[in-house]
């Protein structure tokens, strides 16, 4: 019985989690990011159980009882259980690690700012469970606007800037999704994704329907900061607090992806279906300019999280790429690459906190300070600068190996060439932190200002991290290929 | 064709590409929340108007005997409005953050005018 609860327990947790904090914070307010953390750390271990289930077939809840087409359906199949997972794990990690620092730079604002964690997160898995067009609508908004507000958390003028072309770019996209799903529902009468999946098919031919896909898809494209929409990304990174870039870089745009994926391949059945339509095509392409013009631009940049950031813009184009070729192996590669991805930026971004309030560096050149100093923080810079190149065993190398091996499988072979030319670009621009961190005369004169255990445990722990993940990604394509992909 | 029979589609058409010129071209901060509130005005009259019906009351059936079969040419759907009030909450929550934010930028430059904001943060950068 209590199997058939666990899509909405997944959102409960941090929603009730989210509830209790207030009262919390009145009694005892040096708990607020204990009692976060550990409400994520629960969420997280539900979500393994429902990775166990999901293996063993869908779980369908509907909300009030509500039979499928007409009311508001949930459902956990082993995609959706992916990614929760996920995107659970990476946040029950960042928020036991930011403890500290939020303590230090948001202490005015931490009830709030936990608030603000823990509805983004019940928004995410809200936008992961549902089966229904205009419920996934409500909880992009609902992730979206506790995004903003997480952008907007840092002290001074800037991050609020950020936060407000952030905020004008996502209602735009989340806007022609919605009018995108106006279109199909006046074609088909239904918004159960199982539903249209069924009844859309036959009506492909009508131009409406096919205005309301392509503003669908731009809608999200626009949300996983996919090539020409990733304008408000640079800023909303590297503007932001610390704490709050470890929460939103990661994971936000990956659900947005996922949302995509779903769409695509199991609303729209894009490969079989919309030959005519070469939305596939189009991706790839964006994906590949994503890939150079993001490495060339974070090549140029000064400060870290910024060039962190452009780096994220090529990252996803490698995922667009992967989507868009169209191609069992490539697809399951992209679906790894979200992981990878994520746990790299997580682990990249928990240096960035680290290494600002210990060194005060947040600029290219001020790594050098670093030399001879702090033996973990390089190592794990070194590890995960390999892995964001693509070096084995590290855990970068296997998600681009399985999308080269999907673009050699496709129509194009010619494409596996963007993906060694996009590993090359990224070792362009890591290679000038291990320079500035290796190669560059010693810094003397540096005092370590703040150090947090919790955070150099942390930063060292997700970079070795990267290493069992990379040892495993063989058997989690498997896992992949078996199940969520297992209809192609 | 009769032009004037889409007459709320061009309405929906014209109010979303005005909004979103008016978020891209303004420069002042509160116009462009006004863009953007026309822009997702014009979704919410686009769905409204899906569920418009000439001489159609709503479906409140009074009293049912199993003889007479409903007429649902006379009944309007209420789907589409039932989805927009969700999304008419959704725009006021999301025209109050941008709000807070306008409000929090003014606070922090004196201004709402783009290019002048973005003068000071450079002024900033450098001085």
């Amino acid at each position: 019985m209590v199997e058939s609860l666990v899509p909405i327990l997944l959102f409960l947790t941090p929603f009730m989690g989210l509830l209790v904090l207030p009262v919390l914070y009145k009694f005892k307010p040096s708990l607020t990011g204990a009692w976060t953390a550990l409400t994520l750390i629960i969420a997280a271990c539900i979500a393994f159980k429902a990775l166990c289930l999901a293996d063993s077939g869908m779980i369908r809840y509907t909300m009030g009882g509500w039979a499928a087409p007409f009311g508001i359906e949930w459902v956990l199949d082993s995609l959706s259980a992916f990614i929760s997972f996920i995107i659970l794990l990476l946040s029950a990690i960042v928020a036991i690690s930011i403890i500290p620092y939020v303590n230090r730079e948001l202490s005015k604002v931490q009830l709030t700012f936990h608030m603000c964690y823990l509805l983004l997160i019940s928004g995410f898995i809200g936008m992961i469970m549902t089966h229904d067009l205009f419920n996934m609508y409500v909880f992009v908004e609902v992730s979206s606007l506790s995004g903003y507000a997480l952008v907007a958390s840092s002290r001074g003028g800037e991050s609020k800037i950020a936060s407000f072309r952030y905020l004008l770019i996502g209602t735009l996209g989340a806007s022609l999704y919605l009018l995108g799903v106006g279109f199909l529902y006046a074609n088909t009468g239904t918004l159960n994704m199982t539903d249209m999946a069924e009844r859309l098919p036959a009506i492909l031919e009508l131009r409406s329907v096919r205005l309301g896909i392509i503003l669908m898809i731009s809608g999200f494209a626009i949300k996983a900061g996919f090539f020409p929409f990733h304008g408000w990304m640079p800023d909303a990174y590297s503007k932001t607090s610390y704490p709050a870039s470890c929460i939103i870089a990661p994971i936000s745009t990956k659900v947005a992806c996922y949302a995509l994926i779903r769409i695509l391949f199991w609303v729209f059945q894009i490969p079989t279906t919309l030959s005519q339509l070469p939305i596939l095509d189009i991706l790839t392409m964006i994906g590949i300019v994503a890939i150079v013009a993001g490495s060339i631009m974070a090549f140029i940049q000064t400060d870290f999280r910024r060039m962190l950031a452009y780096s994220s813009i090529s990252h996803l184009g490698l995922i667009a790429f992967g989507i868009g070729l169209g191609e069992k192996t490539a697809l399951a590669g992209a679906l790894l690459h979200i992981g990878h991805h994520a746990a790299m930026k997580m682990c990249l971004f928990l240096l960035a906190m680290y290494i600002f309030h210990a060194y005060g560096i947040s600029k290219i050149s001020q790594f050098s300070r670093l030399r001879g100093r702090a033996p973990w923080i390089l190592t794990t810079i070194i590890l995960a600068s390999f892995s964001m190149i693509g070096i084995p065993p590290l855990a970068g190398f296997f998600s681009k190996w399985y999308i080269l091996l999907g673009a050699l499988q496709s129509a194009q072979p010619v494409y596996g060439i963007v993906i060694i030319f996009a590993s090359l670009l990224s070792a362009l621009y890591f290679f000038r932190i291990i320079e500035q961190s290796f190669f560059k005369p010693k810094v003397t004169d540096v005092t370590r200002n703040y150090h947090s255990r919790l955070g150099l445990l942390s930063v060292s722990l997700t970079g070795f991290c990267l290493i069992a993940l990379g040892i495993l990604s063989p058997w989690i394509f498997s896992w992949i290929m078996h199940n969520p992909l297992a209809g192609f | 064709m009769n032009l004037m029979a889409f007459f709320n589609n061009w309405a929906v058409i014209f109010l979303f590409l005005f909004g979103l010129f008016a978020m891209i071209t303004a420069r002042n901060l509160f116009r462009k929340i006004i863009g953007m509130s026309i822009l997702q005005t014009s979704v919410i009259l686009f769905y409204v108007s899906l569920a418009a019906k000439h001489e159609a009351h709503i479906p409140i059936i009074h009293h049912v005997s199993g003889h007479t079969p409903i007429d649902l040419t006379h009944l309007a759907n209420p789907l589409p409005h039932a989805l927009m009030l969700t999304a008419i909450v959704v725009g006021v929550s999301t025209l109050g953050v941008a709000l807070v934010l306008a409000v929090s930028i003014y606070q922090n430059y004196q201004s709402l005018e783009e290019p002048e904001i973005l003068n000071k943060t450079k002024e900033a950068h450098h001085g």
